[in-house]
């Protein structure tokens, strides 16, 4: 029999950074299985999921944010909201949580070579982009050009800025940063992330799209992508659902006949328009 | 696998008694037992608490492959010990008169617990170690409807051993290889069958079909028509009936939703499954309060969709309902499943 998929294993957090803070702060949590053939054996892609567990408290599903190129160890960036991620903000280094996964499909990257990649996030949208920009920059010459459209509703609330900030120096990508509202300041753009979009208007030649974060800025930049002449099997996204068990068995993050947990969270938006309005 | 000895067996009445006692020596065995006024599949252990008249069972095989609470693991926050897997013992169980179309629902909990890439270690091990004897209607019950949805009232799907009730005792045929090894343990017992008590059999079959009062729309058409009918206002129209009380879920035989909790008793701690209801509003409310199923409207959507049309786009065009009528007997607003299926026939005709 395989092993069982509802056991978590072991993982020491070896790092915890604060990248924004307020009440609904997110710190970014770099962990490290206990056991060396668990840590081996957990192959994953960009986009990909883990179930997080706190003892006690229960268990979240959460994207890694780090890129399976970078190092053996997992990154999560979790912002503090529900049950369980409001107590993982309590955890210290050497402290240990559960890992298990990893689930769901993924980021395409293989699909993706040859062709530029243009990044929209807001929010804690950054979280799964993350991983596939980092996996891309990791495999530069896979890719045409990068770019990175990022906003925030403030400079406080900007997660990974110190990275941004240096991908934009080292020139691998094109970074573009945004806030909500104006900051004395600040000199990037100010307004919601599809606007910027809209105001640099990038190329949709050879380019695939992939927007994360709230849901209606997801709904605004797709429309934003679609005039700029982005297909619709080109533009990716990330569906959430509630989810319990995490591999296609509780039942309820379908949406119409789809296990979000199983065949998602990575949608194109050619998918997402054949779906039900389940969601 | 059949065997190709004798498949079928007699057992005269007045030694029903004994052949349950001696399953008793074969395993733990669940059967038909009254509790109050009501039937339960439960465990017996004498041959005297085995219902040998009885109404369906209020249950059905759910209880016995994925019970209502279960254990998943145990974790003790100080110790070093992280946490422990509590797989269930591997005790071989015996179910004795489970009706035709509980045990055909196992095949559609088999869809979901055992598809890859994450078999269920829980269910898979409770599942491989359950026979299954089954006892076919001769007199279905009031909303019974099996025979329009593929079944029959003396169908054989998942059964080792379906048993037919005549005047003078029970023929036993013998489907799988597990169920002919109950029949040579029971040598003694067991006879054989003379040719009238054959035509008999025969005769009870053929009537119980035509016993059947309910009858459904035709599945495939249903299942093809909800492909469209997302939007439909039916939806709206039941869910205004309905209160949510999750009973139709709780009593189908090819329902499996479950919660996932960690609950805490006397220093130790549990991580625990428990049954979970799409009818209920938190079952898929996000933590940012926004729940995809809002209404009552569209989580009656879900039950349907789910077992007419979600499930046969995922496993092969198969339907996960077997008739068993159970939800429509039983739901307090006297939402009838058929008239449901009835209103997406006809809507369905409109809409095309
Ligand atoms: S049993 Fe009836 S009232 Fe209760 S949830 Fe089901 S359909 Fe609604
Ligand atoms: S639906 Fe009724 S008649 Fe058919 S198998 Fe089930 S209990 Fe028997
Ligand atoms: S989270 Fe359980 S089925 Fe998807």
């Amino acid at each position: 029999m395989p092993e069982n998929p509802y056991l978590p294993h072991a993982a020491v957090v070896r790092d915890i950074a604060q990248e924004t803070s307020g009440e609904r702060a997110v710190r970014t949590f770099t962990v490290d299985f206990e056991d060396e053939n668990v840590s081996s054996n957990f192959k994953y892609r960009p986009g990909q999921l883990a179930m997080i567990s706190v003892f006690g408290r229960g268990e979240s599903m959460i994207s890694m944010t780090s890129s399976p190129t970078m190092s053996k160890s997992l990154q999560f960036a979790i912002m503090r909201y529900g049950r369980v991620t409001s107590v993982l903000h309590y955890l210290e280094i050497g402290e240990k949580i559960g890992v298990r996964g990893p689930y769901g499909n993924g980021f395409p990257v293989a699909d993706w070579k040859g062709k530029s990649l243009l990044f929209i996030g807001g929010g804690i949208g950054i979280a799964p982009l993350r991983s596939a920009y980092m996996y891309a920059l990791d495999n530069r010459k896979d890719y045409g050009e990068i770019s990175i459209f990022y906003g925030a509703r403030s400079s406080q609330n900007i997660v990974f800025r110190k990275e941004l900030e240096s991908i934009a120096q080292s020139g691998k990508a094109k970074v573009e940063l945004s806030i909500d509202k104006p900051e004395d300041d600040w000199k990037g753009f100010v307004g919601f992330v599809p606007a910027n979009v809209k105001r640099l208007s990038p190329t949709s030649d050879n380019t695939i799209a992939i927007a994360c974060g709230p849901v209606v800025m997801i709904k605004v930049a797709i429309d934003e992508l679609l005039s700029l002449g982005f297909a619709p099997e080109r533009i990716f996204t990330t569906m959430e659902n509630k989810m319990k068990c995490g591999i296609g068995k509780c039942g309820r993050c379908n949406i119409g006949s789809v296990l979000v947990c199983k065949k998602g969270p990575v949608f194109s938006y050619d998918q997402i328009q054949k779906m039900p309005r389940d969601f | 696998m059949v065997s190709k000895e004798e498949p079928l067996g007699f057992l005269p009445k007045e030694k029903l008694k004994e052949f349950v006692q001696e399953l008793l020596g074969l395993g733990v065995v669940l059967a038909p037992k009254k509790e109050g006024d009501i039937t339960i599949m439960q465990e017996i252990r004498t041959a005297g608490e085995l219902a040998e008249d009885f109404e369906q069972t209020r249950n059905n095989l759910r209880t016995i492959v994925e019970p209502q609470n279960e254990i998943l693991l145990t974790y003790q926050p100080s110790a070093e010990l992280f946490c422990e897997e509590n797989l269930p013992e591997e005790k071989q169980k015996i179910v004795f008169w489970c009706r035709p179309c509980d045990a055909r629902a196992i095949s559609y909990l088999d869809d979901n617990f055992k598809d890859e890439p994450f078999p269920d270690p829980y269910y898979i091990r409770r599942r491989d170690r359950v026979l299954l004897i089954g006892l076919g209607c001769d007199s279905p019950f009031p909303y019974c409807f099996c025979s329009s949805i593929g079944g029959s009232p003396f169908g054989k799907d998942n059964l080792d051993i379906v048993m037919t009730r005549v005047d003078r005792g029970y023929i036993l045929e013998y489907i799988t290889e597990n169920g002919q090894e109950i029949g040579r343990k029971m040598s003694d017992i067991i006879q054989r069958l003379t040719d009238d008590d054959m035509t008999e059999m025969r005769k009870v079959q053929e009537n119980a079909d035509k016993m059947i009062r309910r009858k459904a729309p035709d599945p495939s058409d249903i299942s093809r028509k909800l492909s469209s009918m997302f939007e439909s206002p039916i939806w709206k129209k039941w869910g205004d009936k309905c209160i949510g009380c999750g009973i139709c879920t709780y009593l189908c035989p090819t329902c499996w939703c479950f919660d996932i909790n960690d609950v805490e008793s006397r220093g130790k701690g549990y991580r625990i499954r428990t049954w979970d209801s799409c009818q209920f509003p938190l079952f898929t409310l996000h933590t940012s309060s926004h729940n995809p199923r809002p209404d009552k409207g569209s989580r009656v959507r879900q039950r349907v969709m789910h077992k007419y049309n979600y499930h046969p786009i995922n496993y092969g065009g198969r339907i996960a309902c077997v008739g068993c009528g159970r939800c429509s007997e039983l739901c307090p607003m006297d939402i009838d499943l058929i008239s449901i299926l009835e209103d997406i026939s006809k809507a369905g005709e409109k809409d095309a």
